[in-house]
């Protein structure tokens, strides 16, 4: 079945199709969309190709591109930055830091010009992880734990991100600055992010699941289960990693068996690979 | 410390697409090091700039003739909230969500994959 599509001025498509990717409440809950009322979690979300925004109108259109509000979709001149959306230049941030107990560094990573963009054939199209950045990959839940712990403060809870202890010029407690605990750390991010390799190929995944049209919906449910389960044992390994991060950051724990847990935690990823390329 | 909330994406014309900004050298600006240099500025003839919007309800009434109630938090990523709050499995609300293909993934990430 053909879905919605639009003709596309800037890739040059005609009737392309308007979606990337779907997710249902699983895969929603793997994205970290879901809170405890079930009243906010979306039947399915979609994301979109980015030169798109979505919204809600009449029924009654004209299925051209165009300048008219009758036409289906309307080219809006007014707006060109969008944002919010799964595409790599807009899920691929910058941070810098400096002050007392933060390395003189200067760039970790790819260069402003060499950095995902809206530029090229595939505009859009580029997922986090397949982008090719380079440097220390960290998200913004790991902003507040690096400052907390630069700042000589703690949270009374465990924090969703882990301290960047890559970017720290002094010595740091339990072993966290050895390449078996970053090690771990990076794996972390990776499997609990939203846009690193395990969101990205459970997205990928859910929406090829979603798409499908086997009788009964069996190639749908099938996945459905795999990626609640899947779900399940990420949730219960990031929040072990987590937790004992935290306890090693702030509290004075250590963390016994990095290698292990890192281990653990690329086979969750494989897994999820695998899911996106097999099903 | 200094950060963004996130990127952006440009919906319109740009090196590599289908159509290109003005002149064909334009670049904004040059980039060396940490320096940032004015350049040559783009300009955008009608027609070549903007994002796209685009009516959900009137495209899949028009062309998947499917009219399912929702409401929808408008967005490049919007969220559906199908009326009734439908089960996942029911037909109404599978076509809903069917109807919105994308483009399947084809090559493999690095990976160990375990089943």
């Amino acid at each position: 079945m053909a879905g919605p599509t639009a003709d596309n001025p800037y890739s040059g498509n005609t009737h392309e199709l308007i979606a990337n990717y779907l997710a249902d409440p699983t895969e929603e809950a793997i994205l970290h969309m879901v809170d405890a009322d079930p009243a906010r979690t979306p039947t399915f979300a979609l994301f979109a190709k980015p030169d798109y925004y979505v919204s809600t109108g009449g029924t009654s259109c004209t299925d051209t591109t165009g300048s008219s509000s009758s036409d289906c979709v309307e080219q809006d001149t007014a707006y060109a930055w969008d944002h919010g959306d799964y595409a790599a230049e807009i899920d691929t941030n910058y941070l810098g830091l400096v002050g007392p107990g933060v390395a003189h560094l200067g760039l970790d990573g790819s260069p402003p010009n060499a950095g995902p963009s809206s530029a090229g054939p595939l505009s859009g199209q580029t997922t986090v992880p397949r982008s090719g950045t380079t440097g220390t990959w960290i998200d913004e839940t790991d902003i507040r734990p690096t400052v907390m712990y630069l700042t000589g403060l703690r949270d009374d809870y465990a924090e969703d991100g882990r301290v960047i202890t890559e970017v720290l010029s002094q010595p740091v407690p339990g072993g966290l600055g050895s390449p078996q605990v970053e090690q771990l750390g990076a794996c972390y991010k990776q499997l609990n992010s939203s846009v690193g390799e395990f969101g990205t190929a459970t997205l990928e995944a859910a929406t090829a699941a979603i798409e499908s049209t086997s009788a009964g919906d069996t190639v749908y449910a099938t996945m459905d289960q795999k990626l609640a389960r899947l779900d399940q044992r990420r949730d219960a390994l990031a929040e072990q990693i987590k937790d004992e991060l935290y306890q090693t950051e702030f509290l004075g724990g250590s963390i016994h068996e990095p290698q292990s847990e890192t281990q653990s935690c690329r086979q969750l990823i494989g897994y999820a690979d695998h899911l996106a390329v097999a099903g | 410390m200094i950060s963004s909330d996130e990127g952006d994406h440009e919906a319109g014309a740009n090196v590599g697409r289908a159509i290109q900004p003005t002149p064909a050298n334009c670049d904004g600006a040059t980039v060396s090091g940490t320096v940032v240099t004015p350049d040559v500025a783009c300009t955008y003839p009608a027609g070549s700039f903007g994002e796209l919007d685009a009516n959900v309800t009137g495209l899949l009434a028009t062309e998947k003739s499917d009219t399912t109630p929702f409401s929808l938090e408008d967005d490049t990523a919007p969220e559906f909230y199908v009326k009734g709050d439908p089960g996942r499995t029911r037909p109404r609300c599978a076509h809903s969500s069917t109807t919105w293909p994308a483009p399947r993934r084809t090559t493999p990430t690095p990976g160990t994959p375990t089943s």
